[in-house]
């Protein structure tokens, strides 16, 4: 790797051949984003090296034991990483913490024993609560910004496609949505550094195309019903992103080009204003042409042909974050836009956020949100008349977290309150003016209190052993009049033999979902029919109760190509009770809440990756049972997925996946509003991509009149091709169509 | 300072609706989307209107009334809000039937449907009994079709008499085109001969190419006897 910049100081015509070569020199060098860290933990007192002490990153799942010589060897992003904080520990001995930005490859860490009380001096550290490592137990995936980098995509959906018991669903117009473990999209919580974005959509599903790709930096995937702190009338699991916060300078600029007029910019840029005050900025644009119409009746053969549809897509995020000495604070600006024009019909929606985050040393952190969502539908029947629907959503979110640790006792609390308004407004614009014939206005607010308290224990016997136990309780009350109380616990066993681990767990918990505004509203207007009453006031809110069983098998080999093994497999079952049902009776909807629906699954994935992820495959499986179709339609009953990627030392990359959705089936009323059934059969599809990625390590040329700083330059072209098969065509969703895609990044 | 800053709390609280960030609220007057859909199903050659059609929108259906009008309370699903046109049906006895995709708004929907008279009108007839030869008539038929007349198929006459035994009995007898007057107007006739005593009424019918069928009955008053409706004996 360069270290020293080269410096070259020539006549003209040797400087431009130089900087060729230079250039050149450049492309050989190294391709890793991983920076080893490697280092020395030793008694402060007698300088013996500490075998067994605990090397990891704060509140993040990167973490390494020190060998017998007390050398350790932790390879991490330490671009990404660079506020996170390294903590070394080792029982009897006080824990060290620095931020990553601070820590050299080579250094002793002396730790000191318990018993000395010095003076310590204080260490700036970074802090990034991050739930879903406090959660119970539960099956959990996680996407890191190298991953995301890897797959290329503009689109959300194609990162969760080698996941086993995650779907995506929906269209470029409705969104696309995430479903996991066989639930409904309104059931997956989506939270953006800790905002909790699915009260963005009226009926409570969480659009995944807020969000690109190129500003994740690293999301976690919680399947399960029982997440006590994140998981609040989450029945199917809860996504957690975090958003990049690089430290350093840098940009980064992404272009893209693909099939059915698709054309997307994405960038990122980071300024450090000062040492103290960092400005990030990432946002996309993108455009794209369906060719067809999103009648979500039309989902099997019968797709409408319309060449005159437009979308465009425009994403904004701006975060100031300022370091102080015992905190950090954090100020972020989220703009999404969606246009969707077709002759007669458009569609127009944008999404503000504004939040300030603060987070402390003392494990506190604070969120005050404020999202803003307006929808607004114009439509001409008439050419003179023109009909316009508004809806707007307004969200105030106001979240505490605190952790506290003591001994092996870790307790986590979360308290939220949640003000959540909706405006509806139906205007009639012609010749006359404008006129309202319909307007509403209904709001309502939310608090819960959640905590999990985890103990950690081992036996005396067996080091290699311990456990740890949680108990998770929830409580939920809403202004409407609902109080409910949910608990979970959760066992999670550790077991470590040389290159082994095992972690099986288990988690059992409830769990309550309230209904949306405009479910509420729906019920003053409408009949409603339940297992005792006929008619009643109030909807009842839902219920979930779930099992799981599951468990985690890591194996690491020194071979290069094959270094680690992660395995993991779940058993869960899920019993939802007192969902909706609507169907249409003639000019009428009826409501129905009599749903019970119990699904059962399992879900197994095997990953195998090499040294510094030059080879990696992984192997997912899914199989769903679900008793009641006509509450959870189209899920796939079976799915299993294989990718395999390949990087050459020589940024050569190539990348495959192979994926099968099972059958899926749905009841459903038809025109004539009786039942009937459909199917969408199995499919099997291939995405593929090819590319070239090339690094600059350090290049400083000066020529005549200007100086060129060339750093960490990455350029990387790409060539994908989703759903190969085409399998599906436009009988499913437009997710499955065959698209081709090129792109070309560069990152500085 | 502080005192100054409380104060402006304060006033920001009580600015804005307090009750709205502890309390809820869900009423509503009507947020079913149902829409009104009405209008009126006329004869499109003569404005009539037409009784009893039968107007299906959708899985609704209504039936229009004596001055022709309909009524329907309709449920826009979420792809016809996304202006997905609804099928419109409107069918009626005699006439064509009516299809169209109608895109449906979402307040009030005037559609007026104009029907196809489909069938032949007979719209005269007349037997005149040919002078000097006995139980031997001409009848004549004058019919109407709007798809014009090369579009009628057949013009047969039904007429009932009594032979030499005394039984009734039906002679059936088709009546050829003579004369065309107008592209949608033919005059059909035939020469009758009763083997018995001709009664004094019979019935016409005409069937067309689209398969639609009129009958006219005709008695004749036999102190003011049918007189030719065109030409000569």
């Amino acid at each position: 790797m360069f270290d020293h910049n080269c410096k070259i100081m020539m006549p003209l015509p040797f400087k431009t051949g130089l900087t060729i070569f230079a250039f050149l020199l450049g492309l050989y060098a190294q391709n890793s984003l991983y920076a080893a860290l490697h280092g020395r933990v030793i008694d402060s007192e007698n300088k013996q090296p500490l075998a067994g002490a605990n090397v990891y990153i704060l509140d993040q799942p990167i973490g390494v034991s020190t060998d017998r010589d007390g050398y350790f060897h932790l390879s991490v992003d330490r671009q990404q990483l660079a506020d996170d904080t390294l903590v070394v520990g080792y029982s009897g001995y006080v824990t060290w913490k620095r931020v990553l930005r601070q820590c050299q490859p080579g250094m002793i860490i002396e730790l000191r024993r318990t018993s000395y009380t010095l003076d310590r001096p204080i260490d700036i550290y970074g802090h990034r609560i991050d739930l879903s490592r406090a959660e119970i137990p539960h099956s959990q995936e996680s996407i890191s910004v190298q991953q995301i980098e890897d797959i290329g995509s503009v689109e959300m959906a194609d990162l969760f496609k080698r996941m086993p018991a995650v779907h995506i669903e929906g269209n470029d117009l409705q969104g696309r949505r995430i479903q996991i473990r066989g639930s409904q999209a309104s059931e997956v919580n989506v939270y953006l550094d800790g905002i909790l974005l699915n009260n963005l959509n009226i009926d409570g599903a969480a659009d995944l195309s807020l969000i690109v790709p190129d500003q994740i930096y690293k999301m976690d995937v919680l399947k399960g019903a029982n997440l006590p702190l994140l998981g609040g009338g989450a029945f199917g699991g809860v996504i957690n992103i975090h958003s990049r916060r690089q430290t350093e300078a840098g940009l980064k600029f992404k272009y893209q080009e693909g099939s059915y007029g698709k054309e997307a910019y994405s960038g990122h840029v980071n300024i450090p204003l000062t040492s103290k005050l960092i400005l990030n900025y990432s946002g996309s644009y993108h455009q794209f042409r369906p060719r067809i119409e999103y009648f979500s009746g039309e989902r099997f053969d019968d797709k409408t042909a319309n060449p005159h549809i437009f979308s465009i897509r425009d994403n904004h995020q701006m975060d100031l974050s300022y370091y102080t000495d015992s905190g950090q604070w954090r100020l972020k600006m989220f703009s999404y836009r969606l246009n969707y024009d077709k002759t007669d019909w458009s569609n127009a929606r944008d999404n503000y956020l504004l939040a300030l985050n603060y987070s402390n040393k003392h494990r506190f952190d604070l969120t005050i949100s404020q999202l803003f969502s307006l929808d607004r539908v114009k439509r001409f029947v008439v050419e003179s008349t023109r009909d316009e629907n508004i809806y707007s959503n307004e969200n105030l979110q106001v979240r505490a977290a605190k952790t506290f640790s003591k001994n092996q006792l870790d307790l986590q609390l979360v308290s939220t309150y949640a003000h959540e308004a909706l405006d509806t407004e139906s205007r009639l614009k012609d010749r006359q003016g404008s006129r309202t014939y319909f307007k509403s206005h209904h709001y309502d607010n939310f608090f819960s209190l959640s905590s999990v308290l985890s103990f950690t224990d081992r036996p005396d016997s067996a080091r290699n052993l311990w456990w740890k136990t949680y108990l998770g309780a929830r409580g939920d009350f809403s202004a409407t009049g609902y109080r409910d109380f949910g608990n979970s616990l959760g066992l999670r066993l550790y077991w470590q033999k040389e290159a082994w681990r095992l972690e099986p767990y288990i988690n059992y918990g409830r769990n309550v979902k309230y209904p949306t505004l405009l479910e509420s509203a729906y019920t003053r207007d409408m009949l409603i029919f339940t297992g005792i009453d006929t008619t009643f006031e109030q909807l009842e809110p839902e219920y979930n109760r779930s099992y799981e069983g599951g468990l985690r098998v890591y194996r690491s080999w020194s071979h290069a190509m094959v270094n680690n093994l992660e395995m993991q497999m779940a058993v869960f079952t899920n019993t939802v009770y007192n969902k909706i049902l609507k169907r249409p009776l003639g000019d009428l909807i009826v409501q129905s809440q009599i749903g019970k629906n119990t699904t059962t699954g399992i879900e197994s994935s095997v990953q195998l990756s090499g040294l510094d992820n030059q080879l990696n495959l992984s192997l997912g499986y899914t199989a769903l049972d679900i008793e009641n179709l006509l509450l959870y339609q189209y899920k796939p009953s079976k799915k299993f997925n294989l990718q395999m990627q390949y990087q050459t030392p020589f940024g050569f990359y190539l990348n495959g996946l192979l994926f099968y959705d099972g059958k899926s089936y749905a009841w459903y009323f038809d025109d004539r509003n009786q039942l009937a059934t459909n199917r969408i059969d199995e499919a099997w599809d291939i995405d593929f991509s090819v590319g070239y990625q090339f690094r600059i390590n350090a290049l400083d040329v000066s020529a005549s009149g200007y100086r060129l700083n060339l750093r960490n330059m990455v350029i990387n072209a790409r060539l994908s091709g989703f759903n190969l098969l085409d399998s599906k065509g436009f009988q499913d969703y437009y997710l499955r169509k065959r698209s081709y895609q090129a792109s070309l990044s560069i990152r500085y | 300072m502080r005192c100054f800053m409380l104060i402006l709390i304060l006033l920001s609280i009580t600015a804005c609706d307090i009750e709205e960030y502890y309390g809820a609220d869900n009423s509503t007057q009507q947020l079913v989307e149902t829409t009104v859909v009405k209008g009126n199903v006329t004869n499109l050659y003569t404005g009539d209107s037409v009784y009893q059609a039968t107007v299906q929108l959708g899985s609704q259906e209504a039936l229009t009334d004596a001055n022709g009008n309909y009524f329907i309370n309709y449920l826009l699903s979420e792809d016809e809000e996304q202006n997905k046109p609804t099928p419109l049906r409107v069918s009626a006895d005699n006439y064509f039937d009516y299809e169209q995709n109608v895109v449906l708004s979402p307040t009030i929907n005037q559609i007026d449907v104009p029907l196809k008279y489909g069938a032949p009108i007979i719209e005269q007839t007349a037997r005149v009994s040919v002078p000097g030869e006995f139980s031997t008539y001409t009848c004549q038929a004058i019919v109407l079709d709007y798809q014009g007349w090369s579009n009628i198929e057949d013009v047969t006459g039904h007429f009932p008499y009594e032979d030499n035994n005394g039984n009734t009995r039906l002679l059936t007898q088709s009546l050829n085109r003579v004369n065309v007057e107008h592209p949608n107007r033919a005059y059909y006739q035939t020469r009758l001969e009763y083997e018995g005593a001709a009664s004094i009424y019979f019935w016409i019918t005409a069937d067309d190419h689209d398969g639609f069928q009129d009958s006219l009955f005709h008695s004749i008053n036999i102190y003011a006897p049918d007189t030719l409706l065109f030409g000569t004996q």
